[in-house]
């Protein structure tokens, strides 16, 4: 997929902006029970999500930070995915990606001890996201390359992780919606951009 | 109600402006809206305008060597806003003005507003009266901090503005209170439930 520079960074951040207000608004203020409470099914709880999820900023973010120092500015306004990208993306969207996916074990929750804590650190997380989408514009999105966090021999263009990680947050912002019961609808602009050649 | 009415508004709280004179003024003060987590303010920089909110919250901060921070203000509908000591001192900005949600604001400039004092003695009054205002404020503020639990800060923090815990982190409001982030938890677990 193809995309421009400056459309993307503006969709990640719009994307971002949704699911940091998502979970300011229906997220942090659950009591503790609420957060550590399975469903009937027997799937994460809402605290479990969230630990999850932020396995991969502490991953991930890190590893952005410095790409956007040691990314070039571009002329460049085109941002092309990598093939093994595209598809991670593909399959992690919510959009485009129904499969039912299993955690790999070192993304898998462990034993939560303040479910609150785990709640700003996504918070934070999701902030930090958004502040590096601003720092990215006018740069390079494809020089950079990052290992991914299951297996270190692959590596995704910098543009890639960005979409796969704001993809992967919004598949299970739709499940703490199920959980919470406060539905999240993922921001529609990526599937329209993905459109776009 | 637009903006402008609530600028008009709020001003009439603080003072009686003829209808002609708040027109003339309210005219002056332009819309410009931020993302979350744009800073509005540099620090060093000196402030050139004063803002008034028309959405969103917004926090002014000092931040330290060591890189803690301190959340002085916070300002959401209706106030103004801005580093406003630095904006009335003509002196760089010893703190930052940034937004914690996305955020539209109504400003006008430094200049301008000089005109506008100087052409209307009522709006002169008015920065003078608000200034004694906002000093007032500033006290009891910080007989807050030093005097009251937090439980009596996060709840006159509620009584002002009761949804801001869905609008904003809470490390922020902790933050702004002077209270451990854990503790801050514990409170709102305690109060709210």
């Amino acid at each position: 997929m193809r995309y421009n520079v400056a459309e993307l960074l503006n969709t990640l951040e719009f994307q971002t902006e949704h699911q940091l207000a998502y979970v300011i608004r229906y997220i942090q203020n659950l009591s503790e029970s609420e957060l550590l409470r399975h469903p009937d099914d027997g799937g994460w709880s809402v605290a479990e999500v969230v630990i999850h999820l932020n396995t991969y900023g502490e991953y991930y973010l890190p590893k952005v930070k410095s790409a956007i120092t040691l990314t070039p500015v571009t002329g460049s306004k085109e941002f092309k995915s990598g093939i093994l990208g595209d598809y991670f993306i593909r399959m992690i969207r919510p959009q485009t990606g129904t499969k039912k996916l299993k955690a790999v074990k070192q993304h898998q929750p462990v034993a939560i001890e303040n479910p609150h804590e785990a709640v700003s650190t996504l918070i934070q997380q999701l902030e930090l996201f958004l502040i590096y989408c601003k720092q990215l514009n006018g740069k390079d999105l494809a020089c950079i390359r990052i290992p991914t966090s299951i297996s270190s021999f692959i590596k995704l263009r910098l543009g890639d992780v960005l979409l796969f990680f704001a993809g992967h947050v919004d598949r299970h912002m739709m499940q703490a919606g199920r959980l919470t019961g406060n539905e999240f609808q993922p921001l529609e602009l990526i599937a329209d951009m993905r459109n776009v050649r | 109600m637009n903006s402008i009415l609530e600028l008009q508004e709020f001003c009439r709280k603080i003072f009686p402006f003829t209808d002609s004179v708040i027109d003339s003024f309210s005219q002056h003060w332009k819309p410009v809206s931020f993302r979350r987590k744009e800073i509005i303010t540099e620090i060093n920089q000196i402030e050139n305008y004063l803002y008034f909110i028309s959405e969103g919250v917004q926090r002014v901060y000092y931040l330290d060597e060591a890189g803690r921070e301190a959340t002085l203000v916070l300002t959401y509908p209706y106030s103004f806003g801005g580093v406003v000591d630095s904006f009335l001192l003509r002196q760089p900005a010893h703190y930052y003005y940034e937004t914690l949600t996305p955020s539209s604001l109504l400003r006008i400039s430094y200049s301008e507003l000089q005109i506008l004092k100087n052409e209307y003695p009522e709006i002169n009054e008015f920065i003078q009266q608000a200034s004694y205002k906002a000093f007032s404020g500033v006290l009891s503020r910080m007989v807050e901090l030093q005097c009251f639990s937090s439980e009596e800060k996060f709840k006159k923090l509620m009584e002002r503005s009761p949804h801001i815990l869905m609008l904003v982190p809470h490390k922020y409001l902790a933050n702004y209170l002077g209270i451990d982030p854990t503790n801050f938890s514990k409170l709102i677990n305690k109060i709210r439930i």
